[in-house]
């Protein structure tokens, strides 16, 4: 479908190809389902795998084979392409699926069979099936990424529901009002930092964001004059969701599903804070005289065109685009030729966060370059900081360690 | 009563309205919100980089980003540029 607007009495045209791709994504939370084909047909334990299996070797193999897509759509159709109610359908469909499919997997982690699965599930097999369902939870988590930025308040809904199956309803408070604002700073818990390794981040940015996101609310009930410890709290009443969710599936399927419940919660914690931890490496603001970081500009991201993972994630990967404009819908972002790029999708960078040492290697020198090989101006992470300015020099900026 | 629009997501400030959800009652000054507060929706522009309603002409979406520092001091020059001017058409 071509979309056409006439500027000045010229009539630009363009076609977006990835419009029909965009539906991969509510497909996604099929992938469990997949495992049930799968094991009628060979019976072996290992399918039961196939969730992480995908999302870290499929996923990565296809965006190394299929590589990048720099379209961008011209300036003047930006407008008509977010007013086009197709593309905020597609993610709305991810939801019921998304539910759908954990319901599905909790009746098998509860013990039930169906044709093609004779026997109640082993504790391995249970055990793969969260982490699958844990793979679709964290992908879940960045459809309620897209439809918490919206300003229409059934999408911000739409959101907590989406975040319900990990119990991160938090998330879209301290996103939007936390994250966004303190982006690339030593302040911001969701920041990775230059010599810090995802092992160390996990801790930090899951108790910081979650203390951030009651500072938050704490502090918007202050201004009204009224008690925090209300359903009016965004926490709580997008914490209900998961209390609803949860609950049900217990009550339908036996609470020995409750540490399942709990690992595909961690397994999508962890897939989304990886995330977090590579899209902003060693990305520093500068602190301007008057006291505030300098405004967020494109070279405070990490960017992909990886197609791949660039279609399952709603473009998160034009992540410089979505800094500067964070309201936009996912189809007109676009992709800055300025902004600093990664040599993989987010799906294969995420592998290489989990062995520090390569992930220093491909990273450390890509965050020095862009620096100009002045350290001082990346975000250090105290721990390493000394070490980080023995090997590399202090460079010429007078502020060094955070 | 005036109106104040947030540059990059067009989010705009009501005085007579006020923003009760976050905090501000109808018939709050726009200079009695706290310098630090972000723009509810879009959480990347702060009370001072608001303009009023009627300086606004289109949003900074498209990475031209203007900072309440680099518009002061954009003023500030533009100002010097008229004092030279004026200095100059004196004999």
């Amino acid at each position: 479908m071509t979309i056409r607007a006439t500027v000045d009495g010229r009539v630009i045209r363009w076609r977006d190809r990835k419009r029909y791709l965009w539906i991969m994504g509510a497909i996604m939370p099929l992938i469990p389902l997949m495992m049930w084909g799968l094991y009628a047909w060979t019976g072996s334990t290992i399918v039961w795998f196939f969730g992480p299996f995908f999302v870290f070797v499929l996923i990565p193999l296809f965006d190394l084979l299929a590589g990048l897509d720099p379209n961008n759509p011209p300036d003047e159709l930006i407008e008509a392409l977010e007013e086009d109610r197709y593309y905020r359908y597609v993610t709305y469909a991810f939801i019921p699926v998304q539910i759908a499919g954990l319901i599905w997997g909790s009746y098998l982690l509860g013990g039930g069979t169906l044709p093609g699965i004779d026997d109640p599930l082993t504790v391995v097999q249970r055990f793969g099936l969260a982490l699958g369902l844990g793979m679709v939870a964290g992908i879940g988590i960045n459809t309620a990424h897209e439809l918490g930025h919206k300003k229409e308040h059934h999408e911000r809904w739409f959101a907590r529901v989406a975040l319900a199956q990990t119990f991160y309803g938090h998330f879209f408070i301290e996103h939007n009002r936390g994250h966004h604002v303190r982006v690339a700073t030593p302040e911001d818990p969701a920041s990775g930092r230059l010599g810090e390794t995802v092992w160390e981040f996990m801790p930090r940015t899951i108790i910081g964001s979650l203390k951030s996101a009651w500072g938050l609310e704490k502090k918007r009930f202050r201004r009204q004059k009224k008690s925090p410890w209300s359903i009016r709290n965004d926490l709580f009443n997008a914490w209900a969701f998961s209390v609803v969710l949860w609950g049900g599936l217990m009550i339908a399927f036996g609470w020995e599903i409750l540490p399942y419940l709990a690992i595909q919660a961690a397994a999508g914690i962890w897939l989304l804070e990886s995330v977090n931890y590579l899209e902003h490496y060693g990305m520093k603001r500068a602190l301007l005289d008057s006291g505030r970081f300098e405004r967020v500009n494109p070279s405070h991201s990490w960017n992909s065109n990886n197609i791949g993972t660039n279609v399952l994630l709603y473009h998160l990967q034009r992540h410089s685009d979505h800094h500067a404009n964070p309201t936009r819908r996912y189809q007109a972002l676009r992709d800055f030729k300025e902004a600093p790029a990664l040599p993989t999708g987010y799906a294969g960078m995420i592998v290489l966060t989990w062995v520090p040492q390569v992930w220093r290697k491909v990273m450390d020198h890509r965050v020095l370059d862009h620096y100009d090989g002045d350290i001082g101006r990346a975000n250090l992470h105290p721990r390493t900081a000394e070490a980080y300015v023995r090997r590399y020099g202090a460079g010429t900026s007078k502020k060094v360690a955070a | 009563m005036s109106q104040w629009i947030c540059p990059n997501c067009e989010y705009v400030y009501d005085e007579a309205k006020g923003d009760p959800r976050e905090g501000w009652p109808p018939g709050t000054p726009f200079s009695e919100i706290d310098a630090d507060w972000p723009c509810p929706d879009c959480g990347v522009r702060e009370q001072v980089d608001f303009l009023p309603i009627e300086d606004f002409e289109h949003n900074d979406q498209d990475g031209n980003t203007i900072a309440a520092e680099t518009r002061t001091s954009a003023q500030r020059k533009a100002a010097e540029r008229q004092d030279e001017a004026t200095e100059g058409e004196q004999p």
